[in-house]
């Protein structure tokens, strides 16, 4: 099975089968951190496409020698980052029951902790929520954190620390 | 080792092996034992196995749409042509003495024409406002030339 970073290089050069076999690797994930980011379905798809759109148009600017995940998911968060700016004082929410509907091959026990950690995990502040669901949701290491954020390692530790100590906070006053 | 030195580890990739001094250390920190509690809540109960499956139609909506911008993407990334830029690029070579040269002539011109008719101080002042303003605006086109450069630069090559 081809490397991400072996089908980059194909990408950069025009192939679209290449970028399918991406597309089928990862626009499910990076569907779910969206959705988790905005709870916004639409959002997320909008984001989603724009996504993908960006890795065909700036598929030179990526380096081959790094690792391609971080670099897509650097770009979501980008996006999820923008999307937040333009809409700063809107405050757009989806009720935990559309989150549930979301879930696929539903659990219930499961979906029902994951709506109840997103419900702590979105009062936190959007540059430390992206790190939690990053590291936690999305299963990216440390590095591959701040690479996708491009932050230093010890700046993603540090807002990790904090974020974790807030999620404590707010579990203890309001274990929703 | 302090609290915070064992918290940074929990948040760690080595949740799965911590080592001796950790685990005495959780038996006897309440703060630290919460932490790693939230930790396995964060890690082991959230998680990145409740996937999320895309609607198969808005699928082929976003790769049709890539593959779209992946196409125009690679016809429009020949090389420009040199005569689009070949012209701009003379002119910014020949636009100082190509200035040097029309502010010359024009102090010469006016010179000859206003002789014995103003002042020296008229005309000196004159020729000292419209030097000046020349020599401005060529400052300013030479120094525009790095920044559009540096736009272009930013737009052809967009890091994330």
């Amino acid at each position: 099975m081809p490397s991400d970073e072996h089908l980059m290089k194909k990408v950069v050069k025009g192939d679209g089968e290449a970028l399918s076999v991406l597309m089928k690797r990862y626009s499910n994930r990076l569907y779910g951190y969206l959705f988790r980011s905005t709870r916004s379905q639409q959002d997320a798809e909008d984001l989603l496409q724009d996504t993908w759109i960006r890795v065909a148009t700036k598929a030179k600017s990526f380096d081959p020698h790094r690792s391609f995940r971080p670099w897509v998911f650097g770009i979501a968060s980008n996006l999820v980052r923008d999307l937040f700016r333009r809409r700063e004082r809107q405050n757009r929410t989806l009720s935990d029951a559309a989150i549930h509907s979301k879930l696929a091959q539903p659990e219930p026990d499961l979906e029902h902790r994951e709506a109840e950690i997103l419900d702590h995990v979105k009062d936190l502040p959007e540059r430390m929520r992206q790190i939690v669901l990053l590291r936690f949701f999305e299963g990216l290491s440390i590095a591959e954190v701040a690479e996708s954020l491009g932050v230093a390692q010890g700046t993603v530790k540090s807002r990790l620390h904090t974020a974790v100590v807030r999620l404590r906070k707010t579990y203890r006053k309001s274990p929703r | 080792m302090t609290c915070q030195t064992i918290q940074h580890e929990l948040e760690g990739p080595s949740l799965d092996a911590l080592s001796e001094r950790t685990v005495q250390h959780l038996k006897v920190c309440t703060d630290c034992s919460a932490h790693h509690q939230m930790i396995l809540k964060l890690t082991r109960e959230a998680p990145h196995r409740a996937a999320f499956i895309l609607d198969p139609n808005v699928m082929d909506r976003i790769e049709r749409q890539a593959q779209r911008a992946l196409q125009v993407g690679h016809t429009q990334e020949h090389p420009v042509p040199l005569s689009t830029f070949s012209l701009p690029l003379v002119l910014a070579v020949l636009a100082f003495p190509l200035t040097v040269l029309q502010a010359w002539g024009w102090l010469r011109g006016m010179a000859f024409l206003s002789d014995g008719l103003l002042p020296d101080a008229v005309f000196f002042s004159i020729a000292f406002l419209y030097v000046t303003s020349t020599g401005m605006a060529l400052g300013c086109l030479y120094f525009l030339i790095p920044i559009a450069i540096a736009y272009a630069r930013q737009h052809r090559t967009e890091t994330f």
